[in-house]
């Protein structure tokens, strides 16, 4: 299967400059996030999100015959992504039909970055749902890959945070999931799935992180639908041929969350942390490359 | 009839207040679309159900029928009366989810073409117009190409992203006095996502944009931020490999 995750098995390939440039362009992405849209970091960690955008903007950078190899097949540009210029956000589109729409009707709407993160913050695995939440039969369903990642987190929302709509906790977060802080009286089975309800999934962390394993959210692009309630709110981007649009009944928590945009204009500080950073971690990188032949 | 009523109510008002309707009545069109499809989803939810729930009935009464029929005769099984839930499940797992391994046909084109489209992206005489002029940035930066003035983006929210009057403003410097008139002021009446915000439209604001740090800002902070990453990239890895080169002559 083509996960879009490069694997480097030898020495040579791990110390090669490639690889070195690998590193390099997803750390800056990493920079990205972190001085944009820190709530945004946890996602891209889970889903592997940052992997494939690695990928692409490798090829972006450096367009070779293996560097497209590398690119997810969601995310290899279609033939308008390549013959009309459109934002770049755009590309991080991972659905064909909705990125040439996109371009076609909202490349220069000035909130086309909330509609790109309002996709992802949509972006749901259709399957029968009656294996997460105790429905009494099999159930035709979704659940949003970002309301069980926000479920993973050890701070789950945040309001106060300013600009955003979303909070979630740092990547350690993700790692302390398995110690949940919820807890149920002693005779409820809170540790299997499915759940007792949908409550119970989303507030519980050892729930969500089964669910988010059994869903197979992590390694799932190729699986991954859109949440009929992005049509509502775009119809416009519907594309009836399209096999995109999640069916069944909606497994939510109470509260839904959406990713956040960013809300810095770049400026000469910012401009200034990317150049540094990037002599920085080729610098590590390459110190390290020789440290270990 | 209808539309040339509209027309002629609109005829006497000016331009904003023409445009403003008009948006308030996409704006009402796409709320009765949205909520029709929200009850045609609802509905196939609900019919989806029923379906199961009557083939499941139907199924019961047939296995019912042919247990009795069976107890009847000398060999009876003792088969359970319904399937086993773990069954239907698998049917339903593997109705609904597809092969993880599928391509996308959509986007297969020529490899070459694509390296040299995505090559002309990232032309150098482009991307070297910031980094040449000095490998540190010096200029103050200046927030006047903000794509939208105040009133057209408190006229907006993300909530209903779309632009409330006049779309190609949204790349007009505020601090310009130039007059950017548009076709649209020529074609009342018309109002349509790829008209006002497709790609011409966005070539034309980015041809008009101001260029600052070496990149045409946008109307997409993200872009902005990524493209200005990919050139500082693609510079540091231009010097790295003239670097090797040189070491080596």
């Amino acid at each position: 299967m083509h996960d879009g995750v490069v694997h480097f098995v030898d020495a040579e390939l791990t110390n090669s400059p490639r690889r070195q440039r690998t590193l390099t362009t997803s750390m800056m992405l990493s920079l990205f996030h972190s001085l944009n849209r820190p709530l945004a970091l946890s996602w891209y960690t889970a889903t592997k999100f940052h992997v494939y955008l690695t990928n692409l903007t490798m090829w972006q950078i450096e367009p070779s015959k293996a560097a497209y190899a590398e690119i997810h097949p969601r995310y290899r540009p279609s033939a308008l992504q390549l013959t009309e210029t459109h934002p770049i956000i755009i590309d991080w589109c991972p659905f064909p039909t909705l990125r040439d729409k996109l371009i076609m009707q909202h490349a220069a709407n000035p909130f086309v970055d909330r509609i790109v993160c309002d996709i992802a913050t949509a972006y749901v695995i259709e399957t029968d749902v009656s294996i997460i939440v105790d429905l009494g039969e099999p159930t035709l369903g979704y659940i949003r890959v970002l309301d069980l990642i926000n479920a993973l987190q050890s701070t789950p929302l945040n309001s106060n945070y300013p600009g955003h709509e979303v909070a979630a906790s740092s990547l350690s977060g993700m790692a302390g999931a398995q110690e949940s802080e919820y807890s149920l009286p002693d005779n409820e089975d809170t540790t299997c799935l499915p759940a007792k309800s949908s409550h119970d999934l989303f507030e519980n962390k050892t729930l969500a992180r089964l669910a988010f394993e059994k869903l197979g959210i992590e390694s799932g692009l190729a699986r991954y639908k859109l949440d009929p309630a992005l049509f509502a709110k775009y119809p416009e981007l519907y594309d009836v041929d399209a096999d995109v649009l999640a069916s069944g009944i909606c497994i939510s928590p109470r509260d839904q969350i959406a990713l956040p945009t960013a809300e810095q204009v770049l400026d000469s500080t910012i401009l200034r942390a990317y150049n540094d950073f990037a002599d920085w971690s080729m610098s590590a990188i390459s110190m390290f490359q020789t440290q270990i032949r | 009839m209808k539309e040339l009523e509209l027309q002629v109510r609109l005829a006497g008002k000016p331009e904003d207040a023409r445009v403003a309707e008009l948006v308030e009545e996409n704006r009402k069109l796409r709320q009765q679309l949205t909520s029709f499809m929200s009850k045609l989803e609802s509905a196939q939810a609900t019919l989806s159900t029923l379906l199961k729930a009557m083939k499941a009935s139907a199924k019961d009464a047939d296995e019912l029928e042919r247990s009795a029929d069976e107890s009847q005769s000398p060999s009876a099984s003792s088969a359970s009366l319904r399937p086993p839930a773990h069954d239907a499940a698998a049917s339903l797992q593997a109705q609904i989810l597809p092969d993880t391994d599928r391509q996308i046909d959509t986007t297969a084109v020529n490899m070459d073409a694509l390296v040299a489209a995505n090559s002309s992206n990232l032309d150098e005489s482009q991307t070297m117009v910031f980094w040449d002029t000095d490998d540190r940035v010096i200029h103050e930066p200046t927030y006047d190409h903000l794509l939208l003035d105040n009133d057209q983006i408190s006229a907006m929210s993300p909530e209903n992203p779309m632009p409330a009057g006049h779309q190609i403003a949204l790349f007009e410097k505020t601090s310009s006095n130039q007059d950017h008139t548009t076709e649209l002021a020529s074609l009342p009446g018309i109002w349509s996502h790829h008209y006002q915000m497709g790609p011409q439209v966005y070539q034309t604001a980015m041809r008009e944009s101001r260029r600052q740090y070496g990149i045409n800002t946008s109307n997409s902070l993200i872009s902005d931020h990524i493209t200005s990453v990919q050139r500082c990239l693609k510079k540091k890895w231009s010097q790295s490999s003239n670097n090797t080169i040189s070491r080596y002559a």
